[in-house]
């Protein structure tokens, strides 16, 4: 059974706005995908239904074995533990140090105290930032601050780790240092959906890109690029 | 960036916490250890947020010390009301020439009434001289050569309400040949005192809505100002409760805190306005410090706390609707 499965999804939104139409997606575990297309194509909106910041209008969305599509409240909690998400934006808390960044993440779903520094410092090891713990995220770069967020977004060590436009905010020798954290981070067996602008990053690195346009899928490779090959002349 | 291809050796995998619900002694020692947890953000999101924390106790203690004002007028006024009331009586004049046994028949017939707390005999004798008294000390035995008032019963009905049940009850007890007890007065002043107890009342209770508004609008700018730490805790993760608890201890805290100040100050302010208030009018009948400190420090802190915890769960609720 795929990981990550989506049936005739559509979504629009109030006013009418169509954001996905009729969209079909499977994602097998370990899969590393890139979700490509134009600003306001709907990617952000199919990382979001995928999480169940929004319910799709019509079709299924299956995620970790969870029926998405009729999620119940009470539920949504332990479907997000199955999953880290991680912004263009970061999302840190400015006022807590990186390490109680990522210690919130356990604390806030139940972890026992005596796990806590433990699974901390492997996810800060992970990302190679166990030296700043003590730092605020002001005092941080760009891309360790990114890397702060990817690490408690595993700090639960979830099955699937989505990025919405990890890369948006940083330089490019930044940018590739995150994507090349992901890619390892795959490698250790998480699936990783990834939405991204990025053209070098997604050329270089050849895994699956799903470009999505004007909410629909309209290309789907196993080792794609960035943009449609042009026919040559 | 060293080689992150793994997980560091030798670090363990904790016990998955995707379960909600765990049982028996782990599933208490989870609960009893995320409970500690949250009390102390709780506790540390009072001092983090200070300005906030400020504005909303500020604005719960000046909710609170109205309520205060509100409950100490609403009391007093109670409690002259309730003195009024007490000061009504039947006055039943006897006819004239009864014997001292005719006398005490109609005393004992009249205290065996429905409604009737106390009958007090006033001899005739007895009558005069508060006459001669409330005159400003003339000796009418003087001028009059035989004592013209009758024997009167005072009957002290058991409920002001009792009053005119009473009079009516009277009117057949055999010697009693007059009924009073001014009843247009008496019946205007009770329905004073309804008013008064009544207003007094709606007043409080108005206050105490107005203060749960104003608290809850503060207590959800307080979360407002908080909306990206909820988002990241919904984002990984955490339950419902596990969101909302914080902001409801804290909210208690700056209930409580403002319930302190509250009692502190009109633990001050009462007795001084008390000493006041008799200094201008010394016979104004005004409740004890001792008796209104208590029950108002009492009330206010439940109020206080109650605001504080009610005011988040609302605030706190909109915006935890997963």
């Amino acid at each position: 059974m795929p990981l990550i499965e989506l049936e005739g999804v559509s979504k629009v939104y109030p006013g009418g706005r169509v954001a996905l139409h009729d969209v079909s997606l499977s994602v097998e575990e370990g899969e590393f995908v890139f979700l490509v297309g134009p600003t306001g194509a709907g990617k952000s909106t199919l990382l979001r239904l995928l999480y169940r910041e929004e319910l799709p209008t019509r079709g299924r969305v299956r995620v970790a074995g969870w029926e998405v599509h009729r999620l119940k409240p009470r539920a949504v909690p332990l479907l997000r533990r199955q999953l880290g998400v991680v912004f263009q934006d970061f999302k840190l808390l400015n006022d807590r140090t990186v390490y109680e960044n990522v210690a919130f993440a356990l604390r806030v779903v139940g972890t026992p105290p005596e796990w806590v520094p433990g699974q901390v410092r492997a996810a800060l090891e992970l990302v190679g930032l166990v030296d700043r713990q003590d730092a605020f995220p002001r005092q941080l770069s760009g891309g360790e601050q990114q890397r702060v967020s990817i690490a408690r977004a595993l700090a639960n060590r979830p099955r699937i780790l989505l990025a919405d436009e990890p890369t948006g905010n940083l330089d490019p020798e930044t940018s590739w240092e995150i994507v090349k954290l992901l890619s390892r981070i795959n490698l250790r067996g998480t699936t990783v959906l990834m939405t991204t602008h990025n053209k070098t990053v997604v050329d270089i690195l050849r895994r699956r890109v799903v470009e999505v346009q004007d909410g629909r899928v309209v290309r789907d490779e196993v080792q794609g690029r960035y943009a449609r090959p042009r026919a040559v002349p | 960036m060293p080689d992150l291809a793994q997980f560091p050796e030798g670090v363990q995998t904790p016990p998955r916490t995707d379960s909600v619900r765990r049982r028996g002694p782990t599933r208490l020692r989870a609960a009893l250890a995320s409970l500690a947890y949250l009390s102390r953000e709780g506790v540390l999101g009072f001092w983090r947020n200070g300005l906030m924390s400020v504005a909303a106790v500020s604005t719960m203690l000046a909710a609170l010390l109205a309520l205060g004002g509100a409950l100490v007028s609403l009391w007093n006024l109670q409690a002259l009301a309730t003195r009024v009331e007490a000061q009504l009586v039947v006055v039943a004049s006897l006819r004239d020439g009864l014997s001292p046994a005719e006398v005490e028949a109609a005393r004992a017939a009249a205290a065996g009434l429905a409604g009737v707390q106390q009958v007090v005999l006033i001899p005739r004798e007895e009558a005069l001289r508060r006459l001669e008294q409330a005159l400003g000390g003339v000796q009418l035995r003087e001028a009059v050569r035989r004592n013209p008032l009758p024997h009167t019963l005072e009957v002290r009905p058991r409920t002001p309400q009792d009053l005119r049940a009473v009079a009516q009850s009277l009117r057949s007890v055999p010697g009693v040949e007059e009924v009073t007890y001014g009843e247009n007065a008496t019946d205007r002043l009770l329905a004073l005192t309804r008013l008064v107890r009544a207003a007094g009342a709606v007043a409080t209770l108005a206050l105490a809505a107005v203060a749960t508004v104003v608290s809850t609008n503060t207590l959800r700018l307080t979360v407002l100002a908080r909306q990206h730490e909820i988002e990241i805790m919904r984002l990984v993760g955490a339950t419902a409760w596990f969101v909302r608890w914080p902001f409801v201890v804290e909210g208690g805290l700056q209930g409580a805190a403002a319930a302190a100040c509250a009692v502190a100050l009109w633990t001050g302010f009462y007795p001084w306005a008390v000493g006041k208030l008799q200094e201008a009018w010394p016979f104004l009948p005004v409740l004890t410090p001792g008796q209104v400190v208590l029950p108002l420090g009492g009330v206010l802190l439940g109020a206080g706390v109650g605001l504080g915890l009610a005011g988040a769960l609302l605030s706190v609720g909109r915006f935890v609707r997963l």
